[in-house]
């Protein structure tokens, strides 16, 4: 267990309203080895956003505890950076403001200048440096988000469907990117989404949630070599039987 | 929403912007006023008002010309001005913070509200006789009213500003580790700079009015203090040449924070709106 960089271990969390009580999750255990790519799939509200919470150290499991390079997480920390499901930018900050929020007072001038470059180039937005958030669509504002994540160079990003508010182009092109990145950086990620195509095209291990109460109900291994082609009859297999398995309710 | 009894001439004053250009707004809002002035001059030409009471427009513009002439509408405009600065400086170092302390710490709101809530009710000119007693007839006790006047708009923006950042994005500096300092900087007061700035024109326009008034109590020197010596000397033309220079540098002090607001905050327009990301 020790290659482990991330160890859910027995993790539950019931949210409590006036109208009711929520079980989002409910005894989650899985492991996720350094360098590696899994994503979390499941349909709306079966606590994929709680169990990224949880794991970003934005709140606190009822029992059970996660673990991160050894260390039981308290809070949130340098080494995992979040992409929230919107974008939430700061509306009085420019663009790169935004990207290098992260990282002032951690780094230089020059090299903050030098990253936000990078990572701008990276999701293809060079030339709104100096725009407002008020000034992009929000596809751009998801992927000026992601930027940020990406410029505060964690050891795993933590990314909740990020591409969801994207047009089809931009999210292929995204996806692409985002493989590139993790081949080249070899960070760990955890990506929550509903798209199962995503899900097959991007990562090695897809955890299958189902909802009421969120548990994990499946972890699959995804063979492919990468690039993966969404035409291979591998691909077409895989993805007809995640979709049976999601539409069993069991 | 601010705390804020202004917000209906913000509205308008945005609807006149987008409805037509700037120079038909201002010739809309300046009818009136020349209309008045025209039927005024008329009047008192005709002899219809005692001009002991209610001297003629020409009358007051050439007292105006007097009075900058021999500077003497200078020398009082600038003596409300320094403690209006004074005043207002204190103001702000002392409420800003203040506000920002009580609206980050929640339960300080129950411990400091109902105090506020009751020292908000009494206006300032109630106060003077007070501070006089107290710091002399001197400076002091006019500018301690203008901190009082200005305080309460400053204060209770700034907490209504702090209460209600977007919680979304103070996770987000949560998430990027921001130092609790840094959070208050670069989360807290950006996003309550919009609210704390209808509080900061709230409070120059009332320090304004609290100034004039310590001014026409006890003061030899200030426009207040024009306007009595005004009526000291039955001299009318005088009082209205004060009471316009009120008028417009109080016009005047708002459209320059205005100003400001606009420069410092440039995505604030779209923010208002309610398009928040
Ligand atoms: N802060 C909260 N308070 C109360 N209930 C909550 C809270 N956050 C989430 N829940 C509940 O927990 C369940 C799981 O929510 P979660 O946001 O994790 O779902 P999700 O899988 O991310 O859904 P989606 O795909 O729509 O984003 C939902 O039923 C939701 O109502
Ligand atoms: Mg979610």
């Amino acid at each position: 267990m020790s290659r482990m960089i991330v160890e859910v271990n027995h993790v539950d969390k019931t949210f409590h309203s006036d109208w009711g009580r929520v079980e989002a999750l409910r005894d989650i255990a899985f492991g996720c080895s350094k360098s590696e790519f899994i994503s979390i799939l499941g349909p709306s509200g079966c606590g994929k956003t709680t169990l990224l919470r949880i794991i970003a150290g934005l709140e606190d499991p009822d029992s059970g505890e996660v673990i991160f390079q050894g260390k039981v997480i308290r809070g949130p920390g340098l080494e995992r950076a979040v992409v929230f499901q919107e974008p939430r930018l700061f509306p009085w900050l420019s663009v790169k403001e935004n990207i290098s929020f992260g990282l002032s007072g951690k780094k230089s001038k020059n090299e903050i200048d030098k990253i936000v470059e990078e990572t701008l180039d990276l999701v293809g937005l060079t030339a709104f440096l100096k725009a407002y958030p008020y000034e992009l669509s929000g596809g751009m504002a998801q992927r000026v988000a992601i930027a940020r994540a990406f410029a505060f160079e964690p050891e795993a990003l933590l990314l909740d469907e990020p591409f969801s508010a994207l047009d089809a182009q931009t999210r292929l092109r995204l996806q692409e990117e985002l493989l590139d990145i993790w081949r080249k950086t070899e960070k760990t990620i955890i990506l929550v989404t509903h798209d199962i195509e995503e899900a097959i095209i991007l990562s090695q291990r897809i955890f299958i949630m189902s909802p009421s109460p969120g548990t994990v109900k499946e972890i699959l291994d995804v063979p492919l070599p990468y690039p993966r082609d969404r035409e291979s009859p591998e691909f077409i297999r895989l993805r007809k039987y995640i979709f049976d398995r999601i539409l069993i309710k069991t | 929403m601010p705390v804020n009894n202004k917000t209906g001439e913000f509205a308008n004053y945005r609807e006149v912007r987008n409805n037509g250009s700037l120079l038909e707004a201002v010739l809309k809002g300046i009818t009136f006023p020349l209309l008045l002035i025209v039927f005024w001059e008329l009047s008192a030409r005709a002899g219809l008002v005692n001009a002991l009471f209610l001297p003629a427009p020409s009358k007051i513009y050439l007292t105006l010309l007097d009075m900058l002439q021999d500077g003497l509408l200078e020398k009082h405009l600038f003596a409300s001005m320094v403690r209006l600065t004074y005043g207002f400086f204190i103001t702000v170092v002392i409420a800003v913070p203040l506000g920002i302390l009580v609206g980050k710490a929640r339960n300080f709101r129950f411990w400091v509200n109902p105090t506020l809530s009751f020292l908000q009710q009494i206006p300032p000119i109630a106060w003077i006789p007070i501070f006089m007693l107290w710091l002399g007839i001197e400076e002091a006790s006019k500018i301690a009213v203008i901190v009082y006047a200005a305080f309460f708009p400053v204060f209770l923006n700034t907490v209504q500003g702090v209460t209600s950042v977007d919680p979304k994005l103070i996770e987000v500096g949560r998430a990027y580790m921001l130092t609790p300092l840094q959070m208050i900087k670069k989360v807290y007061i950006p996003s309550a700079s919009m609210s704390i700035f209808v509080g900061l024109r709230l409070g120059l326009s009332n320090c304004w009015r609290a100034l004039v008034g310590a001014e026409l109590l006890a003061a030899s020197t200030g426009i207040g203090y024009l306007i009595i010596e005004g009526r000291q000397l039955l001299q009318p033309d005088k009082i209205f040449v004060a009471v316009l220079t009120i008028g417009v540098a109080g016009l005047f002090i708002d459209i320059c924070l205005k100003r400001l607001e606009n420069k410092l905050m440039p995505w604030k327009k779209v923010y208002q709106s309610g398009e928040k990301r």
